[in-house]
């Protein structure tokens, strides 16, 4: 079953968020959205293997080492 | 005669809710003040991203995200209120009716059943109960609902003992680093010491209820949990992980006693949607809200 609801997001219009699944009232079910001017938005995982995620954990654990001998 | 369970109950779903949509208010000044002084686009949109939502939560009473948690109730039975068992009775039939009404997304999950749809387990724990014995004819509960993704980078490590309090210093920076970017920060860390290995963690939790900036009352603890504040800041996690902005919003410590040859210490982290509601009911039914 396939429910269509019509509502707006914080920065952009959703047209239609389509919520796939016949498990509406569950966590685990797919969302399929419609948006109109979508963006800006801070890509973390880019094609030319770029992840701010990865570089985040990096950081944070050279951090870590260094408070870690201060303490 | 006013039925008290039904009290409870109403005043239980209410609190469920006013804990899902609208933030205590020194969390959202720290939020705001966040977004002011962070520097950096890529965290002030962060920071601006989050301040919004909590905004646009609280003004449509919508639940500020989507993990509306696993729920768990703090409640302190009076000598004289009238009820005893039927508290938890009345807390339980809250959550069941705030579920659909909220809505809170059904987060409770049996291993073998699968997802009960209401937030209440079928084996009799969730929602979860702190209960406390105190003098007086009053019930004060308090409602706190946790994410799942903050709750996956909870930690509890039995520090040798002779490491003292450097070890658990370290414990604290140990797991706090770990959550790095995975739990969407600043966080609110909450700290327990000692007790054995369940009651660390406990009392960790417990400590996410201390306002923001109250710290402990013990001068000692007070210091370690303003230190603590500013060395996990020096991770640079940021807001969101990003590496810009606020870490770590505020630390949190409870100590009890431990047993000689233990130092338990338990971490538990909130993102920064660190929400909780609560109101004292009196034995005639009479509710008051506390200040959120």
């Amino acid at each position: 079953m396939i429910h269509i609801w019509k509502t707006t997001s914080i920065y952009h219009k959703i047209l239609n968020l389509i919520i796939s699944w016949e498990l509406v009232d569950s966590p685990e079910c797919l969302w399929v959205y419609e948006v109109e001017n979508f963006g800006p938005l801070t890509i973390t995982i880019d094609i030319h293997g770029g992840n701010l995620t990865e570089e985040s954990i990096k950081n944070i654990a050279k951090n870590k080492e260094k408070i870690l001998k201060e303490l | 005669m006013i039925d008290i369970a039904q009290v409870i109950e109403d005043t239980a779903a209410q609190l469920l809710k006013i804990a899902a949509t609208k933030l205590p208010s020194e969390v959202k000044e720290t939020l705001l003040k966040g977004e002011e002084e962070t520097e950096g686009t890529l965290g002030k949109s962060q920071m601006h991203a989050i301040n919004e939502n909590v905004k646009l939560a609280e003004t449509h009473s919508k639940p500020m995200c989507q993990d509306t948690g696993l729920v768990s109730f703090f409640i302190k039975i009076g000598d004289k209120f009238p009820l005893r068992s039927e508290v938890k009775t009345a807390l339980i039939k809250a959550t069941k009716k705030a579920t659909p009404n909220i809505p809170l997304r059904p987060n409770a999950v049996d291993m073998f059943k699968g997802n009960t749809k209401n937030n209440v387990g079928l084996r009799g724990y969730v929602p979860w109960f702190y209960i406390d014995l105190v003098e007086g004819d009053n019930l004060e509960i308090i409602a706190m609902p946790k994410g799942g993704g903050s709750s996956n980078v909870g930690k509890m490590k039995m520090v040798p003992p002779g490491k003292g309090i450097k070890g658990v210093k370290e414990f604290v920076v140990e797991a706090t680093a770990a959550a790095g970017p995975l739990a969407c920060p600043p966080y609110t860390i909450g700290v327990g010491v000692g007790g054995g290995e369940d009651m660390c963690m406990n009392l960790a939790k417990k400590s996410l209820l201390r306002p923001l900036y109250q710290y402990h009352e013990d001068e000692k603890i007070a210091e370690l949990e303003k230190e603590l504040v500013k060395t996990l800041n020096k991770l640079e996690i940021g807001a969101m992980g990003l590496g810009e902005g606020p870490s770590v919003l505020d630390v949190h410590m409870e100590f009890a006693a431990r047993h000689p040859a233990s130092l338990p210490v338990g971490v538990v982290i909130s993102c920064w949607a660190l929400r909780h509601a609560g109101a004292t009911i009196d034995k005639e039914g009479n509710v008051e809200w506390h200040p959120h």
